[in-house]
């Protein structure tokens, strides 16, 4: 059984991408154990769901609304729910759309000369390069495997 | 007997795909904070969702003919295990490119005389084009 640490560390180089696939298969079977610390209780639904294979019958789903068989609990719901909205709206810089487009990238980082960065408004574009980059090669080792067949 | 035979075999088969890749996943990692390297991680997710559909890793260096060639052997050293093969080579430059399946794995080089760019790409799921 690997020490405490061990685990810790395999952990932040699996959310950081830098994981083989023979340490991320030692964390699915560490998680698949009962016998979790109590700060690791909530990893333990995500790696189930990696080690499965990520399905998609198994995506969180929204809880379901219960009836409210008050009217006066209704209009309050109601009220909540605008208020927050006329909230978000105010509080949210019109920049929404880009952070979508950045949040897609979020784990992304560069190297370079020793120096470490993840902020994704300095290294947007040399993610999307690799990632176009990668897009073509996974079209290329796609004939590879067409032509193997 | 012939039956557990193949159940042996098999599991041989699986413990070999998992151990495919791992000497140039190795050598990505211990290279992470090389000096004559650039080292980028670019993740993809579902926008929706948020789940990983690629991870990328891209690894440049110049002037290191002994890195080049380290990678070089350890393509080569995996190249039995790969699903899908492509190597070009020329006087002074090789390109390979290495696929798995079961997950999706691609692995490409290009060595060109004192430069070197590395390419690992595990793909988690097909990326949807509901948009």
């Amino acid at each position: 059984m690997k020490h405490r640490a061990d685990i810790k560390a395999l952990i932040n180089k699996f959310l950081d991408g830098r994981t083989t696939l023979a340490e991320e298969r030692e964390l699915y079977d560490y998680f698949a154990s009962d016998d979790l610390p109590r700060e690791w209780h909530d990893l333990k639904a995500m790696f189930a769901w990696y080690g499965d294979g990520m399905p998609e019958d198994r995506l969180p789903k929204p809880a379901p609304q219960p009836r409210r068989s008050h009217r006066a609990k209704w209009w309050i719901a109601t009220g909540s729910i605008a208020a927050a909205i006329a909230l978000m709206v105010w509080l949210v810089p019109e920049r929404s759309a880009d952070v979508d487009i950045v949040d897609i990238y979020e784990g992304s980082y560069v190297i370079e000369g020793g120096v470490y960065c993840d902020n994704l408004d300095d290294i947007e574009d040399d993610i999307e390069t690799l990632l176009m980059r990668a897009d073509e090669m996974e079209r290329h080792a796609d004939s590879l495997l067409a032509l193997a067949d | 007997m012939k039956r557990l035979l193949i159940i042996v075999a098999m599991v041989a088969i699986a413990a070999i795909e998992c151990q495919a890749q791992e000497r140039i996943d190795e050598l990505l990692n211990r290279e992470l904070n090389g000096g004559t390297t650039v080292y980028r991680m670019a993740v993809k997710r579902d926008a929706e969702s948020g789940e990983i559909i690629k991870r990328v890793r891209e690894l440049r260096s110049t002037g290191n003919r002994a890195l080049s060639k380290e990678f070089l052997e350890a393509f080569d050293a995996e190249r039995e295990s790969a699903d899908g093969w492509e190597e070009n080579r020329n006087s002074n430059a090789r390109q390979i490119t290495a696929v798995w399946t079961n997950p999706k794995r691609i692995y490409t080089i290009i060595a060109t005389g004192s430069t070197l760019a590395v390419y690992a790409q595990t793909i988690y799921r097909e990326e949807r084009d509901d948009k």
